[in-house]
Order: structure tokens, then C-alpha cells, then sequence
């Protein structure tokens, strides 16, 4: 038993990534955090790091359909998975945005632009898995993603703009 | 944060091989955002050296609904739990806990195993670097909780969790639980106050007049201003267990039929003897003088410990049906061949009654006394003339007592000569309380400190006064005694018409063949004899240790069993109040009879409100899992790779942990009895703020209603105390009733009658009575 674990597979964006673990610069370390990993080493910095704490939501991602905070979440426990990031939303072939996005900007739903990330991420699992979310959910969906811009009515009128759109 | 080891665990018996290997050193990682929010804030009492992943255990991921019960696999996630439509229709309560809990982004990932173990959210526990470097808080090995005296809003108001050994009771040599008595005292109880109190030390009343006092120096209240006056507590418990001695000192429940020798009545003999009686053995003592209690009779004086004191004790004993015979000396009168016949065990515990010689010339002269033969023919009511102008020589508290008695007795000049220094820091300090220093020295005894005897000289065969030589130090670094004395230096006289020698005493020589006997397995031999002189509490204590050996020796079923400590909270607070003052009498009055006893009693009010000074010393963070108060209230049973054991027997908080899981010890799965479909079911929780969300309060609760009327209730409390609380009364106190604003209102009233909130947190009180109301009126 216990033959540690030496790769990592994850599919991130729809690529796949074969991560060694070990203590060399390009390697998985056991302390590090998915949220750095995705930064530092895949350089995906769409992702943001602000609490670093599960406290704000800035670093959310989607796994396996779930919107996660990256910041609390091992990479070394992340085997097998399959997670999206800001930078997985637009289309790969075209570029163009989600229409989650397109809203965003269309409704001025940031100013700083520092949570949105999180925010899109989070708004964009609760669409995934809801078909017609009321505002109380879509509140709720947000409620562990903070804005230090109060951007907070422009994201809610976004995220229904998107819905709109969608029906 | 720092590196680790890390395992993805693929089944639950590897996890817990490793768990085992690491032998505590390694953390599960369950999900959640708990660990490893604690590993990097640094705020571990120790940095793990290895994370054992349980995510990647395939099976335990579950909900399921089966006859009459709800099982859930230890590593669903909190989001399936909030949204499961099974949990919502027949654990409402659960699901309205779960989806509290933290955000939703958290929920995705936490379990509700992880959710069970975390750890505490206290503030001082957590962001030690808020305010600029580490807090040791007690949980990290610190003395005390922070809360206790800065800030508190979010802690328990209903005390703290216990500490697992008390600075006090640790400092005593019988280990009495001081601070489980003292919150009785607190609360008013005080016939349960003075139960605790005979557990460890059946002489109270004793012990209150002249224990040497171990316990306050190690109270944290000293740190602070003053220590709590346990002491003067102690005497006035004490003086009420005498006072109702028919009541607290019974018989015991069933006899064992053996039969035990205790010889000896001392307080090692009085000691081991109530003890052996609880246990349900017969027991008689032997004394060789006439009267029973050894030296609490003979040696220590009146005015420090009265006499009608120890016949009292004497008679409470008796009362147990301990059997006293005077006037018995062993080996003399009665061998230890002759009692083996008739007993089948033997302790002996005869002390220390002879005087040590000092070895200079002149010992030999008329006016020489050796002070406890002294103090013995005083207390024996003999007049031993001594003259007005008396030197005592030793530095010890037979020394002073024997000085003091001497004033009392009408001597004038009293002089104390002794070898040690008179400066408290020294290392060759007194060996004689500061108090009873403090105290000689006001009646006008006068101390010579760093002296040594050179002669006692003498006129005609009679004492005339001592010949002194200065002494540079008494004890090498170690505490070895070695004098060392300045023979060149100066040299004075003391004139004196008697001498009282107090430099020591050992058990007398011609029974020292006794030592050679305890390889015999049936006799034992412990206070003074065995140590050498020391004090009530230590003679006490060996007593107690002894009549637990001779029990074990005897082999006899245990039918008494001291209660375990039971776990509850204490009643931490702080409150501004100055020591009490002891009353003396005063010095005019004191001196002129030995029999006044010198310190005054207390009354009750003044050792309640003295008792109120007590920190109660714990842990004061509150258990911050939503999904334990859930659990408690419907009942579950939480299945371990150990155990299967009730929600609510899981949760006991010390102030090290949260719950009895041990460090190896994995949660599995959740049973949950189904409550009847027609109950109301409630979650209530006051949060500050969405992300860290740690309840203020929560509230639990199950109800059965029929027409306005409760028909069955159970009530959780969360958020208030270091463990969920369960409220047992509250069926008795609802069912029956009818449900209405006065009655939810009376309830609450009653239940937080026994809060008791801290410094700036009473305010959790009225929220949290607010959500039990509305739980109770089923009201949004
Ligand atoms: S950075 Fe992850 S929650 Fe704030
Ligand atoms: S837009 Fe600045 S933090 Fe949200």
C-alpha cells in the first residue's frame, strides 16, 4: 500500500495536463494550492487570488460542473478532474465570449474588475445547472463572492440579462 | 504553507493506517475549507507532518432512505445535502443546517464528516498575527484563554471547556478538583461543593486551618491581581461538612468484610482510614497517646488549629464506623505479628516524634527543651515552666510554633535563631511560611537570621544563653543541606532561661525494624514515616494513596467508585473583585490565650462572592459545526471505524478538542431516525456575515404539535458553548402546553436563567433566546 501517487491528470479547459509531483520547479508540490497552479504554472491568471482564505470567491472555478474555490483546494487531490476557468469560456475556435460575459460587459458589471472572475464563475455553474433560476437563487448562487466595487446590482441585472437572452 | 507528506487514501482502512503510523502528526483532509485555512495561517498547536486525503475514497458518498432512517455517507458534500429533495421532506432541520453553512462555493466542496471534525474559530486561535505576533492561547499551551479578559463578543455564554488538568488541583498533593467545588460554590451548591471536597480530602476543615497551601501560587488569578482564596473556602466548606458530619460522613453503602489496621491517627492514618472505610473495609486505628489525631493534636497549637476541631473530625469518623483504640503502642503494647492475625491488612502511619539533637555543648543543660515534646506537653494541657527569656533554634514551622506558644504562655523575649536567611528569594530561605514569618514577627518574636550554634552555655548546670557563629550558607545549589559557617568571624551571645531545639525530627529509632517488614505485602507504611516531616496535605494524600494500595491488595469487588470527573462547562468569568480579607484576631486579644484561635471564619455570602473570583480556567470558543446541533437534535448515531456512538455523545469539548474522535478515528456514516412526518422541524441561526458564517447562536429543534398543543420537543443549541447544548427539561417543561407567545417566552427565560455571558457578549443571549422563541412558535 500507500505506492504515493508520482502524476496528476487533469483536464483543464478542455486540454488535457500530466503533472509530475515532486519538489522540482516545474513539478506539482503537496502544498500547493489548485489556485496556484493554475497561475504560476499554467499561467491562467484569469483566476484571482485575493483572501487566499475561503472568504471572497475571487479564485472560484469550475470542477466537475461545480463552482469550487481554488485557493483551499490541493492540486495533488485534484486527479482525474475536470476544471474550467474564466480563460475556458470563450469559444476555443472562434474567441468568442460567452454570453455570460458579453453581459457582463454590456451591463458594466464590475469596475475594478478584480472579483469578476469569481463572479462569472460562479454565475456561469448556477446556469448550468439551473434552467430558470429566480433572483433569490441567483443571489444566493453569488452570496460567497465578494465585490470591494460594489458591483453587486449590475452583476444580478448581468446574470438576468443572460438568462433573457438565453430562454 | 510549509510542506507535508501527502497520501491520497484509497480506502478507508489505508487512511487509517497511515493515521496510526503518523501517531497524530497527520490530518485528514475532508474537504471543506477548514485545514487547510489552518495550515496557512500557521495557527496548529503543531504544523502537521502529513495530509491524508479521504476525498479519493470511492463509496462514501451517499444518501439514502431505508424504512425508518436516513443514512448519509461521510463524504457528501454539504450542497447535496442543502439540496437532497429526500432530507428536505424528512430532515428539513438538516438541510436548513446545511445549506447555512458557509457559501455555496464552500458547500460544493465540504463534507459533512469534515464538517463534524473541524476545528474551533476562535479569533485568538486563528489570526495570531492581527495583532502582531503569536497568542498562546490555551489551546496551544498557554495558560488561559484569551477571551477571558480581552475581547469576547463571539465566545460562549455558558462557560468554558474544562482544561484537562488544573494549575491548582495539579499544585495540591491530593489533586482536589478546587475548581470543580469552587463553581459549585459559584452556583450555590454548596452541599455539592463539599462532596467534591471529601472525594480527595476527608479532613477539610483541617486542611483549611493549616494546609501550607500548594494550590494558590499556581492559580492564574495570581498573574492577574491576587489568588483566589481557596484556602479560606476550604475552612468554611470544611466547618459545614463538620457541622452535618452525620450526613457526610456515612457508613458505607456495603461491607467488604476485611478487616484493616490503620496505626497511627494522624492525618496520614485519618486519611487512609476514611478512605478504606468507603471502600466498605472495617477499619480500627491504633494511637498510642490518649487522645486521637497525632500530631494535629499534639504539635500544631490551638490557636492555628482548636482542638474541638479535631475531636469533631475525630467523631465524624467514628461516625463512619471507624474504630479508635488509645493508647496503644506498636511493638510495645501490640506487635505486628500479633495484629496479622487478626487483620488482613496493616498500614502504619506513626510519624515522625523524634526530635533531632543539635550536637553542640551544653545540650545537656537544665532549660533545654526539644520543641515538639514542648508543644506536645502544652497541648496536653501540662505547665512546662520556661521562663520569659527563650530562644528557639531551627528556621521550620515547629520552630515558630513553638515561639509563638511560647508568648502565649507567658514568655516575654522570645528569640528565634536559625541558619537560613530571612530574604524570601534566597535559596536559603526559612523553611517556614512567610505568613506564619510575618505573623511571629508582629507578636514581637524577634529572628535571627544566618546563625549557627556554636555552645549552649550554661551556669550551674543551667542554661544561660547560646553562643552564635555567623552561617554563610545553609544549602549547596542542589538543596543539599550542608552548613558552612564563618568560625573567624564575629560571635555573639543570646542570653536565654530555656531553649526549645526545632531543627528536625525522624521516627523513633527503636522502630525503625518496621522499615524492614514492608516487603510483608499485608503491611504498608506511608505519611511522615515514610517521607520524613512534611505536611497535613502530603500526610493526607499518601494516606489516600496507601488505602487505594491496600484495596487493590485485598482484592475485594469494587462496589465504590469515585465518580468520573464528569464533563461539563465551568463557569469561566472575570469578574473585578479584590481577594478577600482574612480577619485576625486582634493582636492584644491572641496573644494572651493560646486557645483564641487566631484567623476568623468566613461566612458563606463572602466566600461565594470570593469564589466569583475564580477563572474557572477553559477554553471559552464555541463549537462551530451547524451540522452537529443538526444531528443531536434528530438523534443520530455517527458511525466510527471504532464506534457507533450518539451525535451528542461526540461532541465533548475540552479545552484541547472539539469532539472524543480520536486521532485515528475516521467518521463513516450517519444514521438518522426519520422523526414522525408530522413534526416541525426548525434551523435557526444569527450569522454576521455570508462567507465565515460561524454561528453566533443556532437553535435545533423538533416539535410536535396537535391543536396548539406540544405534544414532544427537543431543543439544540448551537453557537453559545464549547459543545452543542442539548436542553434536557424542556419536554417536561412544554409537553402538554399549549404553544403560545407567553409560554415560549417563560422557556427561554428559564433556560438562559443559567447563562452566564462574559465581559461583552450578553448580547448573544437575547438572540439567542429570540430564535429559540421563534423555533418554539414555528414562526419566519
Ligand atoms: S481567494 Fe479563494 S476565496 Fe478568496
Ligand atoms: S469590481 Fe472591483 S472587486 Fe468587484
Amino acid at each position: 500500500m500507500n505506492n504515493k501517487q508520482k502524476t496528476i491528470n487533469l483536464k483543464i479547459n478542455g486540454e488535457f495536463y500530466e503533472f509530475e509531483i515532486g519538489e522540482k520547479d516545474w513539478q506539482i508540490r503537496p502544498h500547493h494550492t489548485l489556485s496556484h497552479t493554475l497561475r504560476e504554472i499554467l499561467n491562467l491568471t484569469g483566476t484571482k487570488i485575493s483572501c487566499d482564505d475561503g472568504a471572497c470567491g475571487a479564485c472560484t472555478v469550475i470542477m466537475d460542473g461545480k463552482a469550487v474555490l481554488s485557493c483551499l483546494i490541493l492540486t495533488v487531490e485534484c486527479d482525474g478532474k475536470e476544471i474550467t476557468t474564466i480563460e475556458g469560456l470563450k469559444d476555443p475556435k472562434t474567441g468568442e465570449l460567452d454570453l455570460l460575459q458579453k453581459k457582463f460587459i454590456e451591463h458594466n458589471a464590475f469596475q475594478c474588475g478584480f472579483c469578476t472572475p469569481g463572479m462569472i464563475m460562479s454565475s456561469k455553474a448556477l446556469l448550468e445547472k439551473t434552467q430558470h433560476p429566480t433572483e433569490e437563487e441567483i443571489k444566493e448562487a453569488l452570496s460567497g463572492n465578494f465585490c470591494r466595487c460594489i458591483s453587486y446590482y449590475q452583476v444580478i441585472k448581468a446574470v438576468k440579462a443572460a438568462l433573457n437572452e438565453r430562454r | 504553507m510549509k510542506p507535508f507528506e501527502h497520501y491520497n487514501a484509497k480506502t478507508v482502512k489505508e487512511a487509517v493506517n497511515l493515521l496510526s503510523r503518523y501517531k497524530g502528526n497527520a490530518k485528514v483532509n475532508a474537504g471543506g475549507t477548514d485545514l487547510i485555512s489552518a495550515m496557512k495561517n500557521r495557527c496548529l498547536k503543531e504544523y502537521p507532518k502529513a495530509i491524508v486525503n479521504i476525498k479519493t475514497i470511492p463509496n462514501l458518498n451517499y444518501i439514502k432512505t431505508k424504512g425508518k432512517t436516513i443514512r448519509i455517507g461521510a463524504l457528501t458534500k454539504l450542497s447535496d445535502i442543502a439540496e437532497s429533495p429526500e432530507i428536505k421532506k424528512y430532515c428539513r432541520l438538516l438541510s436548513d443546517a446545511a445549506r447555512s453553512v458557509a457559501s455555496p462555493n464552500v458547500r460544493n466542496m465540504a463534507t459533512i464528516a469534515g464538517n463534524l471534525a473541524q476545528d474551533v474559530r476562535c479569533w485568538y486561535y486563528r489570526y495570531p498575527h492581527q495583532v502582531g505576533g503569536t497568542i498562546k492561547c490555551l489551546r496551544k499551551g498557554g495558560e488561559l484563554c484569551n477571551a477571558l479578559l480581552g475581547e469576547n463578543r463571539y465566545h460562549s455564554i455558558f462557560g468554558a471547556a474544562p482544561l484537562e488538568n488544573y494549575p491548582c488541583s495539579e499544585g495540591c498533593p491530593a489533586h482536589i478538583d478546587i475548581n470543580i467545588y469552587i463553581n459549585e460554590i459559584k452556583k450555590g451548591n454548596i452541599d455539592d461543593a463539599a462532596r467534591t471536597l471529601l472525594k480527595s480530602n476527608p479532613l477539610p476543615a483541617i486542611t483549611g486551618r493549616v494546609c501550607p497551601v500548594f494550590c494558590e501560587p499556581k492559580c492564574n488569578r495570581g498573574a492577574y491581581d491576587e489568588p483566589v482564596a481557596i484556602q479560606c473556602i476550604e475552612r468554611t466548606i470544611g466547618d459545614l461538612i463538620l457541622e452535618r458530619y452525620e450526613e457526610f460522613y456515612q457508613q458505607p453503602v456495603a461491607e467488604t468484610g476485611k478487616n484493616v489496621a490503620v496505626f497511627g491517627s494522624g492525618p496520614a492514618g485519618l486519611s487512609a482510614a476514611f478512605f478504606l472505610r468507603r471502600y466498605g473495609h472495617k477499619v480500627t486505628i491504633f494511637e498510642k497517646f490518649s487522645e486521637p489525631g497525632g500530631m494535629l493534636l499534639y504539635s500544631i497549637p490551638p490557636y492555628r488549629l482548636p482542638k474541638d476541631i479535631v475531636k469533631r473530625q475525630i467523631k465524624a469518623l467514628e461516625h463512619m464506623g471507624i474504630l479508635f483504640k488509645t493508647g496503644v503502642e506498636i511493638e510495645k503494647d501490640i506487635t505486628i505479628q500479633e495484629l496479622k492475625k487478626k487483620f488482613d491488612a496493616i498500614f502504619i502511619a506513626i510519624g515522625t516524634w523524634e526530635s533531632i539533637k543539635l550536637g553542640v555543648p551544653g545540650e545537656d543543660a537544665q532549660g533545654v527543651y526539644y520543641a515538639l515534646d514542648y508543644l506536645k506537653r502544652i497541648n496536653n494541657g501540662e505547665d512546662v515552666g520556661i521562663g520569659e527569656k527563650v530562644v528557639v533554634i531551627g528556621g521550620g514551622s515547629v520552630a515558630i510554633d513553638a515561639a509563638r506558644t511560647a508568648i502565649r504562655k507567658g514568655a516575654k523575649d522570645v528569640h528565634i535563631v536559625c541558619l537560613e536567611s530571612w530574604d524570601f528569594d534566597s535559596k536559603d530561605r526559612m523553611l517556614a511560611l512567610d505568613d506564619e514569618i510575618i505573623d511571629a514577627e508582629e507578636e514581637g518574636i524577634i529572628i535571627h537570621p544566618n546563625l549557627g550554634i556554636k555552645e549552649i552555655l550554661k551556669a550551674e548546670g543551667r542554661v544561660k544563653g547560646i553562643q552564635t557563629v555567623r552561617c554563610l550558607s545553609v544549602r549547596e545549589a542542589d538543596g543539599t543541606f550542608n552548613p558552612i559557617f564563618d568560625e573567624s568571624g564575629p560571635s555573639f551571645v543570646i542570653e536565654a532561661e530555656s531553649i526549645l531545639i526545632a531543627i528536625g525530627q525522624r521516627t523513633e529509632n527503636f522502630l525503625y525494624s518496621i522499615f524492614k517488614i514492608t516487603d510483608d505485602p499485608s503491611v504498608f507504611i506511608g505519611g511522615d514515616m515514610e517521607t520524613g516531616p512534611s505536611t497535613v496535605i502530603q500526610a493526607i494524600a499518601s494516606g489516600k494513596e496507601k488505602a487505594g494500595a491496600i484495596n487493590r491488595f485485598l482484592n475485594t469487588t469494587e462496589f465504590y467508585k469515585e465518580n468520573q470527573r464528569i464533563q461539563y462547562f465551568v463557569a469561566s468569568n472575570f469578574n473585578q473583585l479584590p481577594r478577600i480579607k482574612i480577619q485576625k484576631v486582634p493582636l492584644k486579644e491572641r496573644v494572651s490565650d493560646i486557645n483564641i484561635e487566631e484567623i476568623l471564619s468566613v461566612g458563606f455570602d463572602d466566600i461565594q462572592t470570593e469564589s466569583k473570583r475564580c477563572f474557572n480556567c477553559g477554553c471559552l470558543a464555541t463549537q462551530p459545526s451547524d451540522i452537529a446541533v443538526a444531528l443531536i437534535a434528530l438523534d443520530a448515531v455517527i458511525v466510527t471505524t471504532k464506534r457507533r456512538i450518539k451525535a451528542k455523545d461526540l461532541f465533548k469539548a475540552t479545552a484541547t478538542r472539539l469532539t472524543n474522535l480520536e486521532y485515528d478515528e475516521l467518521i463513516k456514516d450517519i444514521i438518522i431516525p426519520i422523526p414522525p412526518i408530522e413534526s416541525i422541524q426548525r434551523y435557526e441561526k444569527f450569522t454576521l456575515r455570508k462567507p465565515i458564517d460561524f454561528a453566533i447562536a443556532s437553535v435545533a429543534g423538533i416539535l410536535k404539535i396537535e391543536n396548539g398543543i406540544c405534544k414532544d420537543v427537543k431543543i439544540v443549541l448551537g453557537g453559545v458553548a464549547p459543545e452543542p447544548i442539548c436542553i434536557d427539561g424542556i419536554k417536561r417543561d412544554l409537553a402538554g402546553k399549549k404553544i403560545d407567545h407567553e409560554i415560549a417566552e417563560e422557556i427561554s427565560q428559564k433556560i438562559f436563567k443559567s447563562a452566564y455571558p462574559l465581559s461583552q457578549n450578553a448580547y448573544k443571549v437575547q438572540i439567542a433566546k429570540t430564535l429559540l422563541k421563534r423555533a418554539i412558535m414555528n414562526n419566519p
